[in-house]
């Protein structure tokens, strides 16, 4: 369990007071600079906060290595810039503690294709699936055992709904044996199907969390993001966010 | 795929094939020339086997160690400061090093000439270290700039070489000479005394460096990357640029300023093999012995006079250095 207590960071984060279950799906969503990557960041712990308590299984992650940390908990950030003509392969050996790309991933991401290629080739969407590829397998066999802390920043950022969908019916099957996934994402619709919480966002402090049916609502939506939000039922009965200006 | 620690059969062959090769060309730089020298029952074989002892020995120790030393370093350099382009020599190490060197010979003339081999590897290394701090410090402020790095080194390196040349031209003869050993490097000028404290502290630092492939591997996509696979970023980064430093200022006391070396075989090793630092640093240690030892016997072929050994680098690295961003263009493209 991941427990977030009275966390402030930089002016970036006010006093942020959430937990996340193990096998939770939890979205973060809230406008541009509303503090969702600065949250993903100190909990992934490249950033220390100024104040609160952060603790993973009732542990103080202050008192957890990095070495430690670096086996259970994964990220993938949202900008990645590479400078060397590394092949994906390469790339996704130098971090997998075990060597052999899971069928399950590889049929959620779909990466064996261009696995001989050189990151700097690939397009952006390929580019990101190959770096969810590579946070997933750094921490592959704490997943396996439903241990894992899975940070992702966008992830879907560049991806082609096919493959946007894919990647959350994996990310799916690896909260049901009881890992942990924090999305960041923008796609209301796409998230309402497969996140099963959410932790909405504004100014830097989470205002409202709970179950998507809770939290998802027209009136907070709009109101959180100063923008039109309505719900209408398609004509196979699923509910649809629709947003616009007025 | 390899696991964290093992190295692919492949590499490992590779390996091998290379320190044969380094064998073999040491053997070449030792013997070659030499009729008898090991057993001597004549005038002349005697004259021979002091010549192996005296002089073509330490030739192929400061060979290997300077030749590993300045490529492992820049390998290291390279994913350190997230440059392929970075080597020592272009990134000024080298030039602080030599400007420290220089500084040395011509103010400290009257420091008697027992203290002068003890005392000139420890200015190169201050030479080294400062060019580094400075490097690092300046490209801090250049932030988001990839060439920050090559920015920073050139113009340190400049500042570096237009001092050296103003003591150059203000010198006697006798020290201009020695100046030009520091300019264009020399694998001709150690003996056994500085051998024997330069040589195994290089290959203790050495040793220490190569072994950094895993962590290495992780900073290829960066600080938060290899923070994020368990790394202690800030103090890996503090202890890997004072090891290089440490290896490019001894690389520089006893052998000057070598170019291109450490450019060259990194990033030759990388076009071919990949860009696995656990295989590139051995590998670029050997494959940078041999470059040197290659240069001795192409020196020895041109002429008696010996070659600046910078001369022949970049004749030689020059080309190939060619060939290799055009294949990997072609690898891009």
């Amino acid at each position: 369990m991941l427990s977030i207590e009275n966390l402030s960071f930089a002016k970036r984060l006010d006093s942020i007071n959430v937990c996340a279950h193990p096998g939770q799906f939890i979205q973060i969503l809230g406008p541009n600079g509303a503090g969702k990557s600065s949250l993903l960041r100190v909990i992934a712990g490249l950033d220390n906060a100024d104040a609160g308590r952060l603790c993973i299984n009732q542990r103080d992650t202050a008192h957890i290595s990095m070495t430690e940390m670096a086996t259970f908990r994964c990220f993938q950030e949202q900008q990645q810039s590479h400078v060397f003509a590394l092949t994906v392969r390469e790339s996704l050996t130098f971090f997998a503690r075990d060597i052999t790309m899971p069928t399950m991933l590889e049929n959620a991401l779909e990466i064996a294709p261009f696995m001989s290629r050189s990151l700097l080739t690939l397009s952006g969407g390929e580019s990101r699936r190959v770096q969810i590829a590579r946070a997933l397998l750094q921490i592959w066999p704490a997943i396996e055992q439903g241990q894992g802390l899975i940070l992702l920043d966008e992830p879907s950022q560049g991806l082609d709904f096919r493959h946007q969908h894919l990647l959350l019916s994996c990310l799916v099957e690896l909260v049901k044996i009881g890992n942990i996934v924090l999305m960041s994402e923008h796609d209301l619709n796409v998230c309402t199907q497969y996140a099963d919480g959410v932790w909405l966002m504004r100014s830097g402090e989470v205002e409202y969390h709970g179950p998507v049916e809770e939290v998802m609502t027209p009136d907070i939506l709009s109101d959180i993001f100063d923008c039109q939000v309505r719900r209408f039922n398609d004509l196979a009965g699923n509910s649809i966010l629709q947003t616009y200006l007025v | 795929m390899p696991g964290p620690n093992n190295l692919e059969r492949k590499q490992k062959i590779w390996l091998l094939i290379l320190l044969s090769a380094l064998i073999v060309s040491s053997i070449w730089v030792l013997f070659g020339g030499l009729h008898n020298p090991l057993f001597p029952n004549t005038t002349s074989a005697v004259v021979e086997q002091r010549i192996l002892w005296q002089l073509r020995v330490p030739l192929v120790i400061t060979a290997f160690i300077v030749g590993a030393g300045l490529a492992v370093s820049s390998a290291v350099l390279q994913v350190l400061l997230r440059n392929p382009l970075a080597d020592p020599g272009i990134i000024g190490i080298s030039s602080g090093a030599s400007l420290a060197a220089a500084l040395f010979l011509t103010l400290g003339s009257a420091i008697p000439f027992l203290y002068v081999q003890y005392l000139l590897p420890v200015f190169c290394f201050l030479g080294a270290l400062l060019s580094t701090a400075a490097i690092y410090l300046i490209s801090k402020r250049l932030t988001g700039m990839h060439s920050g790095v090559i920015l920073a080194g050139i113009a340190i390196s400049t500042l570096s070489g237009a001092v050296i040349a103003w003591l150059h031209f203000l010198s006697d003869a006798q020290t201009m000479r020695n100046m030009t050993f520091w300019l264009m490097g020399s694998v001709n000028q150690a003996d056994w005394k500085v051998l024997t404290v330069a040589g195994p502290s290089l290959l203790i630092l050495l040793g220490l460096l190569v072994r950094q492939g895993r962590a290495l591997n992780w900073l290829y996509f960066g600080a938060s990357s290899a923070q994020l696979a368990g790394l202690n970023v800030t103090r890996f980064h503090k202890m890997m640029l004072l090891v290089c430093a440490l290896v490019v200022g001894i690389a520089v006391s006893i052998a000057g300023s070598i170019a291109f070396v450490g450019l060259l075989v990194p990033h030759m090793l990388r076009n071919f093999f990949g860009y696995d630092n656990r295989f590139i640093l051995p590998a670029s240690g050997l494959l940078g012995g041999i470059v040197l030892m290659v240069v001795v016997l192409v020196g020895r072929a041109v002429g008696e006079v010996s070659v600046p050994v910078s001369m022949l680098t970049a004749t030689l690295g020059g080309p190939i250095f060619l060939y290799s961003i055009l294949r990997l263009n072609r690898q891009m493209g």
